[in-house]
């Protein structure tokens, strides 16, 4: 166990792979980067397993997943029947069966805070997982007044969850920075280059040891590869002139030989350092137009 | 600075702006898809012509008024219907609109929902008069619906919530066609500079959750603004395709184009063209 | 005896014996003025007969007929049928841009801005306002006003027709006084009105009449400025000739199209309830709409203007006014009103930006067709301009106008937000638009005050704060906006 928790990636694995008993995990998401390609990964890394019995309950997806044994679709039914639907569709606690039962749930956003504790209690259970989404972006209601010092979901996620993927784009390889990004979300202007099948996670992980490790990996959904996070961004680079290119319609480029004469100019300040050994010295010279003020400190040029 | 060339509008990589495959998919599986492009546009820059080409490509195949007439691809033969929904444009204003283009009238059909909306339903319960308009569209699988300003209906329907218009009537009608493209003022979003969203005022939280639902639930989101450098005579804004937040959730085989034209509307006519 | 006085006697229908008597010779007085001053003063009504037919004698013939039909109901049914009222209608063009009919907003210049010549038919405009000034209200009474001369013209106009009415305006407002200040026709110069006054006193009755008739002259320069302006921008477009034949043509031909009012006058008499309909915006939305729907159906083949002066204004409207479900669903519904009826109806709206929250204003701005903000200068960018324009005090401009959205073109995608291009001044006699740009100031640095002008847009460049007599640091930046002869548009 200890072993494992050295190499992240192999963590993730055997968490997407459900291996761990993991009773709770939820996907943190944006409109940047959904959780679609994570949940495709868990049931990639799962398929090889005997018979998965995935449940879909649907709040905002209308096509079933191909993945699904099961799709609950929560506004046919109505919210107070589902948890009663999905119980029905799962094996019972004291069957051994061995495969794998995962219920997905497409964000609890619709949930109302006050419900949102009962309902994730009534479905967890030890034979079976349950994965949700959480849009980090879509804001939550105004609460109620009775619920003024309850905790807002996403703390009260973040408490309940045995595993966290904060899911974010990566941005390494494109033009936007992540201030940018979120001023662009904000304005729903959507940028190009996003929900990509690179994306980075922070995962953090519970162990039954009472320790919680937190991990930023990059995840790769097309090669299904888990890899360490590396900041790369605070690389200085150096201008070249293809950055110029493309910014405006004027030519800011400029040849081999423009910059070779450009090298060769002489700034006039350089010559004036080289003297400055020998002194210099700014003469000031009084003239009748001139108006100048003893009190003022600012204007004294010696 | 010459003329730039025209460019054609294309979404998917098969050169399409709606994939044959997404009819075809819709027809095959016993599980029907339904798929949700979203539009969002703002006071400068409205979506007229771009609904107006995505009818045509709709009923003809590829919009041909907005890429020229030079490629003339194959017309969608099937029966499919294209309805168009409006909260802010009366019946006849697409109507000039699609018949100036030359769509065959059999092909689509114009619901008026704005003509004494507010009159007639401003003292019904909500429930009702969403499932009164919802009743107003076809129950045909495979048509195409399409809808504008559907936020409008979170001011006009008092204590609406983006949840239960999103519950009682985006998704349903959703659920009713092949493709629902939904058109979204964003004209709020706007110029809204260091001052986010007010989280405690609930019509903005509506509005904005509304918006940001819609952005989770579409395939592709075509977004139109106007130049961050202002008026220009050579150009009326930018259409940016991006990808929504299904774009990774759809069994299409095709992907999403993601690109950014500039575009000119000039007497009724619309040219994209590369920057 | 006054036309006016006889437009009113035919429109009631109460031609009383006496009247016609007294009519015959104020005819041919009045028409022994107006010969002389073929292209000065001449009264709207007037001008109206003038189509049918300017010979005298014909007018009084009809008069005559007239009096004795008190009632010709019969004839109306013979000359008109549904769609040629709005053929007629002095205030109803098509638009030289789109063919599309348009009316009078009661500005010429705002006409002009709104690019079809006028406010297209079956659409809706806001007027919008920053700050503590009351501009909007000037022009949603030259609104109102200019609905009521149309209506007045018709009264006159249509010697043996009983619908002497063709306009008709709903307001929407608790103000019933509204009525009562409307601007008058402008009258001319100091000395005309002084030479009015001397005869004004000579018979009461004929106050209207001569202030009527003094308003032509006016007209008739207006009309060369505007021909003038037209010229101007043509020669831009290098488009000249065919254009301004056609354009001069046109305005021949709807000559009645526009008046030109003065804001110190009030329009007499007050309009009556026959020409104005109030609704009280405290009302169920409901119930105003339905009001609205049966106004206008009672006023068959009428235009109807409807007027919403200082939307939500807080004495006027309650707090849940305020409440989307409120303020969008009644401008909803009459958008819808004004689409269903959109061969004979617009919609002029004014609100002011400082008292709704961006949600609502941006609700609001969805559902109307053009949109137009002013944004009065403040105090001391409106000295500075005085201090400029020292020696032409009519040139100070009183704030920029953005324009929006415009009708037709917006929705049909165009980009038409244009902010800073245009600059308003209001005066006694004409709510002026111009081009804006930021004027020079020629005082030099000889005097080395800092000569920046204030543009209060943020998303602005040339944004720069002037300030009265203060340091040196900043004139040096200020001097950038200064120099000589350079006009700097404001393209933004």
């Amino acid at each position: 166990m200890a072993s494992t928790s050295h190499n992240p990636a192999i963590l993730l694995k055997r968490t997407l792979s459900l291996a761990d008993p993991s009773g709770f995990m939820v996907c943190y998401d944006s409109m940047a980067q959904t959780s679609s390609l994570l949940i495709n990964e868990i049931i990639h890394n799962i398929s090889g397993s005997s018979d998965p019995n995935i449940t879909y309950i649907a709040f905002e997806t209308v096509n079933k997943p191909s993945y699904a044994t099961n799709f609950v679709d929560v506004n046919d039914i109505g919210f107070t029947k589902v948890i009663e639907t999905v119980q029905s569709l799962l094996p019972l606690a004291n069957q051994t069966s061995r495969s794998k039962n995962l219920i997905i749930v497409d964000s609890l956003n619709h949930i109302p805070l006050s419900h949102l504790s009962s309902f994730i209690t009534s479905l967890v259970a030890p034979h079976i997982t349950l994965l949700s989404t959480y849009h980090k972006d879509l804001l939550s209601n105004i609460p109620t007044h009775s619920l003024d010092n309850y905790p807002n979901a996403e703390t009260l996620l973040q408490f309940m969850a045995t595993s966290i993927f904060d899911i974010d784009p990566l941005l390494n390889n494109s033009t936007l920075d992540e201030t940018e990004l979120r001023y662009s979300l904000d304005k729903f202007h959507i940028p190009k280059g996003l929900n990509r099948s690179q994306f980075k996670i922070t995962f953090t992980n519970r162990r039954r040891s009472g320790r919680s490790l937190i991990h930023d990996l990059v995840v790769d959904a097309k090669k299904h590869t888990y890899d360490l996070y590396e900041d790369v961004a605070e690389e200085a680079t150096e201008e070249t002139p293809e950055m110029l290119q493309g910014l405006t319609t004027f030519n800011l480029s400029t040849s081999a030989k423009q910059k070779e004469a450009k090298d060769q100019v002489a700034l006039p300040f350089l010559e004036a350092q080289s003297e400055f050994a020998g002194g210099t010295a700014i003469v000031y010279e009084y003239e009748k137009d001139d108006d100048y003020d003893e009190e003022d400190p600012y204007e004294d040029p010696f | 600075m010459s003329t730039p060339q025209r460019q054609d509008f294309i979404l998917f990589n098969d050169q399409s702006v709606i994939p044959k495959e997404l009819n075809d998919v819709a027809t095959i599986d016993s599980e029907q898809q339904h798929h949700m492009f979203l539009i969002t546009s703002a006071l400068g820059t409205q979506p007229y012509w771009l609904i107006n080409a995505l009818v045509e490509t709709s009923v003809s195949g590829s919009p041909l008024s907005l890429n020229g007439s030079s490629i003339n691809r194959c017309s969608n033969n099937d029966n499919t219907i294209t309805v168009i929904a409006s909260f802010i444009h009366e019946k006849k204003f697409y109507n000039t609109a699609l018949q100036k283009l030359k769509v065959n009238s059999n092909k689509y059909q114009i619901l008026d929902i704005i003509t004494d909306f507010v009159m007639k339903n401003i003292d019904k319960p909500r429930d009702k008069v969403l499932d009164m308009l919802l009743d107003k569209f076809p129950k045909d699988t495979q048509s195409t619906i399409i809808l504008e300003q559907s936020e409008l209906l979170l001011a006009l329907l008092k204590g609406l919530t983006s949840d239960e218009l999103n519950r009682r009537f985006i998704l349903p009608l959703m659920k009713r066609c092949k493709l629902l493209i939904v058109a979204t003022n964003i004209d709020f979003f706007q110029n809204n500079e260091d001052e986010p969203v007010d989280t405690n005022n609930r019509d903005s939280l509506e509005i904005t959750r509304f918006v940001t639902s819609l952005v989770y639930a579409s395939l592709v989101v075509m977004n139109l603004r106007s130049l961050d450098t202002g008026r220009a005579k050579d150009v009326t804004g930018s259409l940016m395709i991006s990808k929504g937040g299904q774009s990774n959730n759809s069994s299409l085989s095709v992907d999403i184009v993601e690109n950014e034209y500039l575009y000119l509307t000039e007497k009724e006519s619309t040219r994209l063209f590369y920057r | 005896m006054s036309f006016r006085k006889r437009g009113e006697v035919i429109s009631n229908g109460r031609g009383t014996p006496g009247a016609v008597p007294g009519r015959t010779p104020a005819g041919i007085m009045s028409v022994n003025r107006t010969l002389p001053n073929r292209d000065s003063p001449m009264t709207p009504q007037q001008n109206a007969r003038g189509i049918t037919g300017r010979m005298q004698g014909l007018r009084v013939s009809g008069e005559n007929t007239r009096a004795v039909n008190q009632v010709p109901i019969p004839s109306d049914d013979e000359n008109k049928d549904d769609g040629s009222l709005l053929l007629d209608h002095p205030g109803i063009r098509p638009s030289h841009l789109s063919g599309t009919f348009v009316t009078s907003t009661g500005s010429e210049d705002i006409d002009k801005v709104l690019a079809h010549t006028g406010l297209p038919l079956g659409s809706s405009l806001l007027i919008e306002e920053q700050g503590t000034t009351e501009f909007s209200s000037i022009l949603v009474k030259l609104f109102a006003a200019q609905g009521i001369v149309y209506n007045r013209l018709a009264s006159n106009n249509k010697d043996n027709s009983s619908s002497s009415s063709n306009t008709h305006l709903i307001i929407l407002s608790l103000n019933q006084g509204f009525a009562k200040e409307l601007p008058g026709l402008y009258k001319g110069s100091k000395r005309d009105i002084k030479k009015s006054k001397i005869s004004e006193e000579q018979s009461k009755l004929s106050v209207q009449n001569l202030n009527e008739k003094k308003t032509t002259p006016s007209r008739y320069k207006d009309f060369k400025i505007a021909w003038k302006y037209k010229l101007a921008d043509e020669e831009k477009e290098k488009l000249n000739a065919k254009k301004i034949s056609t354009t001069s043509a046109m305005n021949d031909e709807y000559k009645d199209y526009n008046h030109q009012f003065d804001i110190t006058a009030r329009l007499l008499p007050a309009p009556t309830s026959s020409e104005m309909s109030f609704i009280a915006p405290n009302l169920p939305i409901s119930t105003i709409l339905t009001q609205i729907e049966q106004i206008i159906k009672r006023n068959k083949d009428k235009l109807i203007r409807i007027i919403i002066p200082s939307f939500l204004h807080p004495a006027m409207y309650q707090p849940d006014f305020f409440s989307l479900s409120k303020s969008v669903a009644l401008i909803h519904g009459l958008r819808s009103t004004v689409k269903t009826h959109g061969d004979r109806c617009v919609l002029m709206a004014t609100v002011s930006t400082d008292v709704i929250s961006k949600l609502l204003r941006v609700q609001l701005e969805n559902l109307f067709d053009a949109i137009l903000d002013l944004e009065p200068f403040p105090q001391d960018m409106l000295q500075f301009l005085e201090r400029i324009y020292k020696s032409q005090p009519n040139k100070v401009q009183h704030g920029l106008l953005h324009v929006m959205k415009l009708p037709i073109f917006s929705e049909r995608g165009e980009m038409q937000v244009k902010k800073s291009e245009w600059a308003f001044r209001n005066g006694r006699k004409r709510f002026e638009v111009e081009e804006w740009s930021i004027p020079v100031d020629d005082v030099e640095s000889s005097n080395s005050k800092p000569t920046a002008t204030q543009e209060s847009h943020n998303d602005h460049d040339h944004d720069h704060s002037y300030e009265h007599e203060t340091s040196h640091s900043k004139s040096g930046a200020d001097n950038a906006t200064n120099p000589k002869n350079t006009r700097i548009s404001l393209d933004y």
